[in-house]
């Protein structure tokens, strides 16, 4: 994936998060904050895809509060309500994933086709290795600081499996980093 | 006309989503049943057919547009949608050949629920 298709595919994220926010999270106010560096200690939802023959994961990072809050919204529930269990913390984040996912296929379906995988949802933050490549952007939705992320793998870098983990094959050298 | 809507989705906090939905939409008199899978649609659907099938297209076992094709194998007659992020052209013309009635992407508002269920529940 180039540099400019990557750049698109953020700005779909951005926009479909932007769309969540104003749908399905009861019209929060959202605010597109810059590129992110660091993704801080957070939780993630991700979604693993095919975009161009090429392994892609969608995630959003959110801190363990925004979490709470982003899942409170999804549902109905008003911020003051009682702590969601895990398990349904996890649910509601792997569907906005799964939604602003799906709004990235939406929008960039005249360009490039895509599957969609399934969701997941992990404690901490993505430590992309040396051929992977992470492009991401800070988002406030409402009073939650989120990061949407894109972490592809760089040019040039070993053969990856459909999955999004890179896999090095027998007698194969590793790939350099790639500093663009 | 059955007054059950089966909502099938995986995710819990969608089925709880589209529960709400349908409420604003004008459609709290409906019995709302819920299933995780095809599968589980598929054994609801036909023990006691519903008034209308809301699906979602990516789940395990069996996925939405899998389970209209089953339905329409085993000539089972029932209003069919589907709700999911899945919402490209050609993922709109598969849903539309497999005949389902409407296709409403994710994220949506209760207004586009009334404009597309209010034709078909009336």
């Amino acid at each position: 994936m180039t540099p400019v298709v990557q750049s698109i595919c953020l700005d779909a994220l951005t926009e479909s998060t932007g769309e969540l926010t104003a749908t399905v999270l009861g019209g929060w106010s959202f605010q597109a904050l810059g590129e992110a560096i660091e993704f801080g200690a957070g939780h993630g939802a991700y979604l693993g895809l095919v975009a161009q023959d090429e392994p892609v994961q969608v995630g959003i990072v959110v801190d363990g509060g925004g979490c709470q809050l982003l899942s409170k919204s999804l549902l109905g529930m008003e911020p003051s309500d009682e702590d969601l269990p895990p398990a349904d913390v996890s649910d509601a984040m792997c569907e906005i994933v799964n939604i602003i996912a799906g709004g990235l296929k939406r929008r960039v379906s005249d360009r490039m086709a895509i599957t969609m995988g399934l969701p997941i949802f992990v404690s901490g933050h993505p430590l992309p290795n040396q051929q992977q490549a992470v492009l991401a952007r800070t988002l406030k939705l409402g009073d939650v600081s989120v990061c949407v992320l894109l972490l592809t793998q760089k040019p040039n870098s070993m053969p990856a499996s459909r999955s999004g983990v890179a896999m090095q094959t027998a007698g194969q050298k590793p790939a350099k980093e790639h500093s663009a | 006309m059955s007054k059950t809507i089966l909502v099938v989705d995986d995710s819990k906090a969608m089925r709880l989503i589209v529960r709400r939905t349908l409420r604003q939409a004008g459609f709290g008199d409906f019995e709302v049943q819920e299933a995780a899978n095809g599968l589980e649609a598929l054994e609801r659907i036909g023990q006691a057919p519903p008034a209308l099938v809301i699906s979602d297209w990516n789940m395990p076992e069996m996925n939405g547009i899998e389970l209209l094709r089953e339905l329409n194998a085993r000539k089972v007659s029932v209003r069919f949608g589907f709700v999911t992020t899945e919402g490209t052209p050609d993922m709109r013309a598969m849903a539309d050949e497999a005949g389902a009635l409407f296709l409403i992407a994710k994220p949506f508002t209760p207004e586009q629920f009334e404009s597309a269920l209010r034709p078909l529940l009336s």
